[in-house]
Order: structure tokens, then C-alpha cells, then sequence
């Protein structure tokens, strides 16, 4: 099989991150998937777990600019978008962005933040805009969230309502290393000395290039009758409180889309579709009962769903 | 236009195709009120115009019912029974509301009426007819239960529900027990009889037919057919002559003893119901089927009428003889003073032997300047032979029999006019023979002490071609024949004649398909009662059968993979490798299911990466082109 360059370049650059997070292939094929489909993503994972290094990995891998922003309940909306300020010289005000004008932005805990600012930041995600004042601002291109989420039950915490996870393409949980994986992080070299000594593999434009060779990775009518049929499942299953709206359906085919180009084939087949949908579907299914989303619901449903 | 209105107007268009056999059945005058009516219906669907008051409606009832009366005589029967509800139906349609209740009520209306088409006609295209209007029906239900599809889709639909109910319909036909005679009366007898006259032969009867291109009857012969000009089929015979006309026998005895020689030809008649008792079998039979005879005549008939279709097998012998007829001397009677001028002529040839004044007289019509014409001038006179041998001279095939006959009996040779059919249009397609209406023919059998019975046909003196080709040839101008009976080989003759093929399938297995051919059946398949176990277990078994298949039709997950190619053969990979004990999961991917494959059969893992590649390349890659190679690959594994 052969490689177009930006595949090699891509392939590169998940072989960077590989060795700086060790054991966690999937999640990182995964986690670049969404971000060639131009969606955002959701860590949920407990502190510690490499959320924060996964992000700063992948800027730098990347060549992108990267900002963190530490959620705290406390946190205004003009914190992250900016704020224009009186300019006595100039006589008038001036915008002086704010955070979130980076490539890849981190926000980290973001259920700690008051819904307010949450929905400042989601609503700039979806638009690729910030409006501050009446006046517009263009986010950069490309614009990657990664915003990780603290397990729900710990005290006081904002969870995030079901309209504003629709937003985040995938939801993924990076989890406890594996024995193996651990034992070299522990002998090997500081992780924070490792990522400062990274050089990017490629430059935004050939970012950018992949995400549109990613979209046009061939989806054929067999298997759009495979995804429909995988959301018309969670739509008639009684156990979830509601189905995957057409906006995921659409995310799970670009997603599904990114995956195969990744893997280096020119046509979307079944198997991407079920290594995305958990990642896509999980934190959409609420599960009628708790009201919570069901972690293994996506798994059930690809186990249950025949491909046509 | 709204739906509303659509689905009025299709139910309309659905019950008047339902009642165009009806109408068609009535007087033009009635069809005409009752066509008017629907349009009416129609105009007031369109317009939105308002409701008939019921008074009128009342009273529109009453001179309907007025009118079937009027038209029919009664209101009853086949007849008046389905014009009154043809009339009541079209009256219902004008009656009709937005109410569900009355779309209904027209609908199951629809059926019945288009169910009773049948009595008014059992062809072919009667059914094709009830078909349509069941067809059309169905969509106007499906219309109506769900407004929201568009009228294709619901035709789709109506289409594959009458194709789904074959095979139980089929079932049914052939198995469902049919009744010995017809449930009720037919009211077949009120048919008049068609084809040739019975009671009496005069100048101007068989002319009558000539024009008359439906068919009397078709004949399949088990070996070859016999040349055009041997072709005889015998019907009534007559012997007494009254001056004008040839009547029957007046005194009937029984059949001569003769002796047949020459290949017998054995042959299968499915004659038109005609109402008479004619079996037209080739002079002569030498084997009947049961129930009939052969009269003194040497006509073999039927002891009752045939009312039905009928189907019978003969053997003929087409050379006899007879020694010795004691009917023989009945066929030299005259009436004393009819046709003085023939007589004198025959008076002149009495001197002669036997045989020589047959020739005399055959010489004579041939020499004479006769001609043979479709359209003879009326004989009007109280002498016809006299004015047809001596004025005239243009004549049909009952001219000329009927003044020969009479010249043999004045020359003193016993002779009698036999009518039939000659000759016949052989089906090329079918492998039969067509005998209509048209082939109807007059021809002599005269007397000869020696020889005994012997044919004379002085039609073909005049016009011998129509011996031996048929009336076509025969005929200067045959301009003014119905097509079928034009002698050229035009093609729409060729399509008819192959569209009768098909009737006559229709009538042998369709129609033919009668209680008796049902027992002969089903001993065939050794069902010997209707009570047996074995026939309850071959009907609902059947059904049981029919309607399991289509219920796993539907529920078989496979059913709706089936239809794509390339599917389909990697269904026949998957089902391959599950026979050597790695069965596929639906829910499992090509690529995942190929991974375990290998694995669980190492021997075959490049086949499996190859087929399941090209599986893979074709379904999801739309590369088309690698489908032979996918199927090549799965039929080698």
C-alpha cells in the first residue's frame, strides 16, 4: 500500500507521540482522527493520566501554537476570549485576545467553570469566531479543542448538558497505562524534557491539506447504509432517553472517514465506523434509567447491529 | 389538486374499469346513461360541485331500474342482474361522500363487480380486464389508508401484492374442489345457436357465415394433417327438397354398414359451444367419443346440445365404402312441378350411365359460365334452381350444391346436400387447425349402385381453389373478407394467429381445467377423495408451505443483502468458510472476520486477504471492475 506524503507525515507524527505517551495507541490514533475531521475533542480521565502532556504532545508534533487554560469556577468568558481595553494613545479601544486564539487549545477541568463560561467557549467552537464588543474575531485555523472532564461525581463541578457534548466530536477515556507501558514511563527520560525537545513533522498547511484529502476518503452507499443503520439502533432502543441527532451521525461518517485515511485506505469500511462509534456515540447515549451516559452502550450496539 | 380529490378521481377511474365489462355487456343507449353518470360524478369531483339532492337520487334510481327493465325484460339472471348492478353501482358513485364508509363500500363494490365479469365472458382477456380493474382497486385502497405515497409507488405496491397472492391463488385453483356442473344455471340456453342451420339448407343461409371470421372449431391432429381439399367435416345432413328449400330427413333409420380403408387419422375437437349436437367429425369416423353416435346419415352428433366448451377425440378413415344404404331411396324425392326448366335439362341426360350423368352435370356448372361470388343475387322466385342454373349464375357454395342435388335427383340418381365445414387455417405456431365460421360449405353425395355413396362438391366446379385452399384464393376481389380471412400473410394476421394460440391455452388449461380433468388429477397425484387425508394435507400443506416461505422470505436478515453482487458472493465466501467451522457474526467486519479466519485457517489466509481485499475494493471502493475477480476467487476457494 502506498502513502500519499501527508499520510507519511501524519503516520510520523503519531509515531512521535507514541513514544512520549506510552501504551496508548488507540486513544492517539483516535484522538487524530478527530482532529483531521475538524472536530473537537473530550478527555474524561481522572488528574494524572496524561491528558495535559497529550495536548502539549500534540501541538508541538504538530508545529501548532498551543494554549492552556485551567478552568476554575471563577473563570469569566472574557478570560478566555479576550477583552478590548481603552488605548489612551490610539484613542480608542483596542481587542487584546485572549486565550483562546491558539491552534490547540486545552481547557482543562472544564466542569469546573460556571455554565456561562462553558457556553463561551462552545459557542466559539462551533462558530470559529469570537465576538467581543460587536466586532468579530476569527478564530485561527486550525482550531482543535481538547477539553478534559473530571468523573462526574467529584464536588463541585458543572457537568456539561447533553447540547453542549453534542459538540465534541469524540469523547475518550486515556485510562490506566498497561504494566508494561508504565514501567518504561517510569525508567525512561522526564516526559516535560522530552516534549521541549520536540520539532514539528509538519507545518499547517500540510495540516490542513490532510484534513481535506481526509474528506474526500471514499464513503460508499453500503456503508452509509451501515451507519444509518448503527443510529436507527440507538434511535428504536428504548434504553436511551433519546437517539444520535444527524449532527453525530454526520460526525461518526467524517470520523469514520479520518480513520480509514489514517489507516491508509481509500474507502471508508465497517471496521472504521466501529473503532470511532464509541468514541463518537459514548458520551451522546444517556441512558433513559440514570440519566447518565452508559460507557458501554456503544459496544452493545456495534455487537448488536448487523453490517448490511 | 389535493389528495382528496385525486383519491376520489382514482376511485372513480377504478370502479368504472371494474364495470367496462358491465357496460359493455348493455345496449348501447343503456351503456351511454351509465357512462354519462360516471362522467358526471367526475365533473362534480373536479368542480367541487355541490351533492345531488336524494331525492333525485331516488328517482335517478327509478328510471335506471326503469331502463335495465326496458333493456332486458327482467331483473334477474345473468342479464338484467348485472345491468341492475351496474347501475346501482354507477348511482353509488354519484351517491358517494367524502365519508370513509362509502370509499369502502365502492371498493369491495370494485371487486365484486370485477369478479363478476366473469360471467359475462371467460377469455383470456376478460381476465387480463379483472386484473387490471384489481389492480387499480388496490392502489385506490392503499391510496386511501395512506394518503402520504404517490400514486406510482402505491401501483408498485397493488403489483406486488396480486404477484405475492399467485401461488396461493394457483394452489387454490388447482387444488380446490370444483363443482361437477356449473353452481347455478348459466343461462347459456338462451343463446342462440351459432353456425350452421339445422332445420333447413336454401340459397343465401351459408353465404350468411362466410363473412363470419370467429371460430366454430380447432383441431389438433396427432399426425400430420390431412391436405386442405380432404378436409370435410360433416354436419347436418338434407334430404328433403320442398321446391326451395333442402330440409332434414323425414324419415331417420340407422347407419349403413360401411368398410374403411386408408390411414386412419386420429384428431382432438375443441368445438365453441354452438347449441347443437354436431360433433364435425371427418367423413369418415370410425371412432367416437363417448356420448355420441352415428346416425343414419352418417353423422355422428351428441345426445345432448353442446352448451360448453367441449373437447373430444376421434379417429377417421378419409377412404370408405358402402354397399348397400336403405336410406338411399329417400333421396330421390321431387316435388312433381318445381324448376321445370332444370328438370328438362336433367330429363336429357337420363339416358346415360349413372357415372356419366354425374360428370354431365358436373360439366355442365363447370362450362356453363357460373361464377362463385360472396354477395349472389337475391332468388326470389318460386323456381330458385331455375333462376340460379339459367338466369343468374352467381352463386355460393349452397347454390351450387343445391342445384346440383337437384339435377342428379331429376336425372334419377339419389343424391342429398351435406353441410359441414371445409378445409380449416392451420396455426403453424400451435400446431392446430382453426376451423370458422367462414369454412362453412354445401356440398352432394350422390348414389352410384356400384360405389355406393360418393362426394360431389360442385362448388369446385366453379371455383376450385376453394377446395383446395379455402375461401380466400377463391374470392376475385377478396378486398372485402375480415382480415382472418384474407388469404395474404400480412403480419397483423401472424400476430393474431399467434394471440390464438394463446386463447386456446387458455381454453384448454385454464378453462378447460373442469371437474373431471381435476379428479384425473389428483388420482394422478393419488388423491382419490376430496375427503382424504391426503388431499386436506396437499391443500393446507401447500398453503402452509406458500405462506412459511414467503413469512421467512420476510424475516430472513439475508433478504436484505441479497441484492447487491458483490454481497452476494461474499455471502457464498462466508457460508464456504462456515463450513469449515469459522462462521462469520453479522455484526462482524470483512476485515476483522478475515483477521480470524486466517487464523483459525492458516492454509487459506491469502485467499481469504485476497477475496476479502476485492470484497472490500468492490462494495466500499466502488471498484466495480474487481467483481469477476471476487467471484472468480470465491468459486476457486
Amino acid at each position: 500500500m502506498s502513502l500519499a506524503p501527508a499520510q507519511q507525515h501524519i503516520r510520523q507524527a503519531l509515531a512521535r507521540l507514541e513514544e512520549i505517551i506510552l501504551g496508548k495507541q488507540d486513544a492517539l490514533h483516535l484522538c487524530m482522527a478527530c482532529l483531521l475531521a475538524r472536530g473537537h475533542l473530550l478527555i474524561e480521565d481522572l488528574p494524572g493520566m496524561g491528558k495535559t502532556t497529550l495536548a502539549h504532545a500534540l501541538a508541538r508534533v504538530l508545529g501548532l501554537r498551543f494554549q492552556r487554560v485551567q478552568f476554575t469556577s471563577d473563570l469569566l468568558p472574557a478570560d478566555i476570549t479576550g477583552v478590548s481595553i481603552y488605548d489612551r494613545e490610539d484613542a480608542r479601544f483596542r481587542f487584546h485576545p485572549g486565550p483562546i486564539f491558539a491552534q490547540v487549545l486545552l481547557a482543562d477541568e472544564i466542569n469546573r467553570a460556571s455554565p456561562k463560561t462553558q457556553s463561551a467557549l462552545l459557542e466559539a467552537m462551533a462558530e470559529l469566531q469570537v465576538t467581543v464588543d460587536g466586532e468579530s474575531h476569527a478564530l485561527p485555523e486550525p482550531f482543535f479543542v481538547i477539553a478534559t472532564q473530571n468523573p462526574l461525581q467529584q464536588i463541585g463541578a458543572f457537568p456539561l448538558p447533553e447540547s453542549q457534548l453534542d459538540r465534541f466530536l469524540m469523547r475518550l477515556e486515556l485510562g490506566y497505562p498497561d504494566e508494561r507501558a508504565e514501567r518504561a514511563l517510569l525508567l525512561g527520560e522526564d516526559r516535560r524534557k522530552l516534549l521541549s525537545g520536540q520539532v514539528p513533522v509538519l507545518s499547517v498547511a500540510e495540516l490542513s491539506a490532510a484534513q481535506d484529502a481526509a474528506e474526500k476518503t471514499r464513503t460508499s452507499p453500503a456503508l452509509v447504509d451501515y451507519v444509518q443503520a448503527l443510529v436507527a439502533a440507538t434511535r428504536n432502543d428504548p434504553a436511551f432517553a433519546y437517539g444520535l441527532s444527524p449532527r453525530a451521525a454526520l460526525g461518526l461518517t467524517q470520523a469514520s472517514r479520518a480513520h480509514a485515511w489514517l489507516a491508509g485506505r481509500d474507502m471508508v469500511i465497517p471496521e472504521d465506523v466501529q473503532a470511532v462509534f464509541p468514541g463518537v456515540a459514548g458520551h451522546r447515549l444517556v441512558l433513559r434509567t440514570s440519566g447518565r451516559p452508559d460507557p458501554d452502550a456503544a459496544r452493545r450496539l456495534i455487537a448488536a447491529v448487523a453490517i448490511p | 389538486m389535493n389528495a382528496d380529490k385525486r383519491n376520489a378521481l382514482l376511485l372513480t377511474g377504478a370502479t368504472a374499469l371494474a364495470l367496462s365489462a358491465h357496460l359493455a355487456a348493455q345496449p348501447l343507449w343503456l351503456a351511454a346513461v351509465l357512462v354519462g353518470l360516471i362522467a358526471l360524478r367526475a365533473a362534480q369531483i373536479l368542480t367541487g360541485g355541490v351533492r345531488i339532492r336524494s331525492w333525485l337520487l331516488l328517482a335517478l334510481a327509478l328510471s335506471l331500474i326503469f331502463l335495465v327493465f326496458r333493456a332486458h325484460h327482467t331483473l334477474i339472471g345473468r342479464d338484467g342482474g348485472m345491468a341492475l348492478l351496474a347501475s346501482l353501482v354507477t348511482l353509488k358513485l354519484l351517491e358517494a361522500g367524502e365519508r370513509e364508509r362509502d370509499a369502502n363500500i365502492l371498493l369491495l363494490l370494485g371487486y365484486f363487480c370485477s369478479g363478476t365479469s366473469f360471467l359475462q365472458s371467460q377469455s383470456p382477456w376478460m381476465f387480463a380486464l379483472a386484473l387490471l380493474s384489481t389492480l387499480a382497486l388496490l392502489a385506490c385502497q392503499l391510496a386511501l389508508q395512506r394518503p402520504q405515497d404517490g400514486l406510482g409507488r402505491q401501483l408498485r405496491q397493488s403489483a406486488r401484492m396480486l404477484l405475492e397472492a399467485l401461488p396461493l391463488a394457483m394452489l387454490l385453483f388447482v387444488l380446490f374442489p370444483r363443482l361437477p356442473g356449473p353452481l347455478w344455471r348459466m343461462p347459456s340456453e338462451n343463446i342462440a345457436r351459432s353456425g350452421l342451420s339445422a332445420d333447413r339448407m336454401e340459397p343465401g343461409l351459408v353465404s350468411q357465415l362466410a363473412l363470419d371470421d370467429s371460430v366454430a372449431f380447432r383441431v389438433e391432429f396427432s399426425g400430420a394433417p390431412p391436405r386442405h381439399a380432404l378436409l370435410y367435416w360433416r354436419g347436418p345432413v338434407f334430404e328433403y327438397f320442398d321446391g326451395r328449400r333442402w330440409l332434414p330427413p323425414q324419415r331417420y333409420g340407422i347407419a349403413p354398414a360401411f368398410t374403411a380403408t386408408g390411414m386412419p387419422t386420429q384428431y382432438t375437437i375443441t368445438l365453441e359451444p354452438n347449441q347443437q349436437r354436431w360433433l364435425l367429425a371427418l367423413d369418415l369416423p370410425t371412432r367416437l367419443p363417448p356420448g355420441a353416435q352415428l346416425a343414419s346419415r352418417l353423422q355422428a352428433v351428441f345426445t345432448e346440445p353442446v352448451t360448453q366448451r367441449r373437447r373430444y377425440t376421434l379417429t377417421s378413415q378419409l377412404d370408405w365404402r358402402i354397399d348397400a344404404d336403405p336410406n338411399a331411396r329417400f333421396a330421390l324425392q321431387l316435388p312433381e312441378d318445381s324448376n321445370p326448366r332444370a328438370q328438362a335439362l336433367a330429363a336429357g341426360w337420363r339416358n346415360l350411365p349413372p357415372a356419366a350423368r354425374v360428370r354431365a352435370a358436373f360439366d355442365y356448372l363447370r362450362n356453363g359460365h357460373f361464377a362463385y361470388t360472396l354477395e349472389p343475387p337475391l332468388l326470389s322466385g318460386p323456381d330458385t334452381v331455375d333462376q340460379f342454373l339459367f338466369d343468374s349464375r352467381q352463386g355460393f357454395c349452397e347454390h351450387f350444391a343445391g342445384a346440383f342435388a337437384f339435377l342428379m335427383r331429376a336425372a334419377g340418381i339419389p343424391a342429398r346436400v351435406v353441410t359441414g365445414y371445409q378445409g380449416g387455417d392451420y396455426n403453424a405456431a400451435g400446431r392446430y387447425l382453426i376451423v370458422r365460421q367462414a369454412d362453412a360449405h354445401a356440398w352432394v353425395e350422390v348414389w352410384l349402385d356400384e360405389q355406393g355413396w360418393q362426394r360431389v362438391d360442385p362448388t369446385g366446379a366453379a371455383a376450385p381453389a376453394r377446395i383446395e385452399t379455402g375461401l380466400a384464393r377463391s374470392i376475385p376481389q377478396g378486398g372485402d373478407l375480415p382480415l382472418m380471412l384474407r388469404g395474404d400473410g400480412n403480419w397483423i394476421k401472424a400476430m393474431r394467429l399467434q394471440l390464438d394460440v394463446l386463447v386456446n391455452g387458455w381454453n384448454q388449461w385454464v378453462i378447460g381445467f373442469d371437474a373431471e380433468r381435476q379428479r384425473d388429477f389428483l388420482r394422478h397425484l393419488g388423491i382419490d377423495d376430496f375427503l382424504s387425508a391426503q388431499y386436506l394435507g396437499g391443500l393446507l400443506g401447500g398453503a402452509g408451505l406458500i405462506l412459511g416461505g414467503f413469512a421467512l422470505l420476510a424475516l430472513s436478515p439475508r433478504r436484505i443483502r441479497a441484492r447487491d453482487p458483490a454481497s452476494l458472493a461474499y455471502q457464498r465466501f462466508c457460508r464456504k468458510l462456515a463450513a469449515r467451522g469459522v462462521e462469520r457474526r453479522a455484526q462482524e467486519g470483512p476485515l476483522d472476520f478475515a483477521r480470524r479466519a486466517s487464523t483459525a485457517l492458516p492454509a487459506l489466509a491469502g485467499q481469504i486477504e485476497a477475496i476479502t481485499a476485492d470484497y472490500l475494493a468492490v462494495r466500499y471502493g466502488a471498484e466495480n471492475a474487481r467483481l469477476p475477480a471476487l467471484r472468480r476467487r470465491v468459486s476457486e476457494l
